[in-house]
């Protein structure tokens, strides 16, 4: 039997979604192994008999946890796809403005029209099981963490941070080149992306297991960055960690 | 003649959100609604104190299937801002960026979200069975757009090199 599988969206870009059917090359094979019972982007079914299921974005509307909370119900097993599912990702930076000044900046006097919450990853409303990490998510970990499933084994999900591929890739470092990378402290499986086309790590992957911030503040203020500025960079994905418990 | 009304929720194969939501009455339609249901995000306060170069990288984020458009708009407003004007060679590989963009845009919507309808399938995935060839000939076409995409952007989703003022790194291959 397939397992059967499904695919929900909340406050996000679309971009990991997107992602899956842009894995050409293996995505029918993809399919040959599993069902997909529900996937609103690409398939007009609707089931709910899915046990697994792949949740992109973050709650931040009022129904969303309620939808959330549901999910986890029929799903046997949850993964969180993309930073916005994972930490909040670029969303999470809402939440360090007010909340009724940023609806009122945006909308004006139609404010009440488009309700909004503080911006929740989904590990803060329900049990996660998986993460696949990155914004967007990259193929090779999405793929990964699908065959891993079918077998009944941990995904494999490296638990160093970017220089260590960075440097196996054996790109010259860009401090080196005076630009400012926040590689040393993130979680690799990216193959060092943004250091490979010469722009240094923002962090889209979230922190590394045992990373140690102390000391790359240190190595940025170096660089001229106050620990003020290292922690705004850190906001641009990664704000969740500043309130997670 | 009896009262009909149809409420689609959350339209299926469609980049976006929405709901169709109709009542007829005697034959004629009475009220027809397309309501836009997408979460919102708020960019324009979470961009408030971020350095200008983080714009195209967040504003990157507001849509995956266009990323580079928003990326390509932004910093071009980016650059007015400092008065600064790309030289031709950083507008011509912008253009094929945007293009590469069309082009795997308009093969997503024509073989993924409408072909379907057509063959009156619930998805794509039925096709590649019934007819094979055409799947894979569009898979090509996408992955073909997606490179393009990469030569110059590093990636479809999000692009990396596109900086104000030019690219962190030019393809030479
Ligand atoms: S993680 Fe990034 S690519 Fe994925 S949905 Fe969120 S904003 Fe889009
Ligand atoms: S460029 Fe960034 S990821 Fe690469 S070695 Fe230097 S700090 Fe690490
Ligand atoms: S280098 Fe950093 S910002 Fe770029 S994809 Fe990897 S984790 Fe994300």
């Amino acid at each position: 039997m397939k397992p059967k599988v499904a695919f929900f969206s909340f406050t996000s870009c679309e971009g990991c979604q997107l992602t899956v059917l842009e894995c050409e090359d293996i995505l029918l094979d993809m399919l040959g192994q599993i069902e997909i019972v529900r996937f609103r982007e690409a398939s007009s079914l609707k089931r709910d008999d899915y046990e697994i299921a792949f949740i992109e974005g973050s709650a931040s509307r009022p129904d969303d946890v309620t939808r959330m909370r549901k999910i986890r119900e029929r799903a046997n097993l949850v993964v969180a796809i993309g930073a916005c599912a994972v930490s909040g990702g670029v969303n999470f930076m809402k939440n360090f403005h007010y909340l009724q000044r940023t609806r009122e900046h945006v909308y004006g006097a139609q404010a009440d029209w488009f309700p909004t919450t503080q911006v929740q990853p989904v590990e803060a409303v329900i049990k996660v099981d998986h993460s696949v990490y990155g914004c967007p998510m990259t193929k090779d970990e999405f793929l990964e963490t699908v065959k891993s499933l079918l077998v009944g084994r941990t995904p494999r999900i490296p638990q160093y941070p970017v220089c260590v591929e960075c440097k196996m890739a054996e790109n010259v470092c860009l401090f080196h080149r005076g630009q400012t990378c926040l590689g040393p402290v993130i979680r690799a499986g990216c193959q060092a992306f943004c250091p490979g086309l010469g722009a240094g790590c923002d962090g889209c992957r979230g922190l590394a297991p045992d990373h140690n911030l102390a000391s790359l503040t240190n190595v940025l203020g170096e660089y001229g960055m106050k620990p003020e500025e290292v922690r705004r960079k850190l906001r641009l994905f990664n704000g969740y960690i500043e309130v997670q418990p | 003649m009896t009262d009909i009304t149809i409420n689609v929720e959350h339209i299926a194969r469609v980049e976006g959100h929405g709901n169709v939501v109709m009542s007829v009455r005697d034959g004629r339609i009475k009220e027809l609604r397309l309501e836009i249901v997408e979460s919102p995000r708020f960019f324009e306060v979470m961009l408030q104190g971020r350095p200008w170069h983080e714009v195209p990288h967040i504003v990157a984020r507001i849509c995956g299937i266009c990323a580079a458009s928003h990326t390509l708009a932004s910093l071009r407003a980016v650059e007015d801002a400092f008065k600064l004007v790309p030289s031709p060679q950083t507008v011509l590989l912008r253009k094929l960026l945007l293009y590469g963009e069309f082009l795997q845009s308009h093969l997503l919507h024509v073989y993924f979200l409408v072909a379907p309808d057509f063959f009156r399938v619930d998805s794509v995935i039925p096709l590649a069975s019934t007819h094979p060839e055409v799947v894979k000939r569009a898979l090509r076409m996408k992955m073909l757009a997606n490179e393009l995409c990469a030569v110059v952007g590093g990636r479809h989703i999000h692009p990396v090199t596109p900086v104000p003022g030019g690219f962190t790194r030019l393809n030479r291959n």
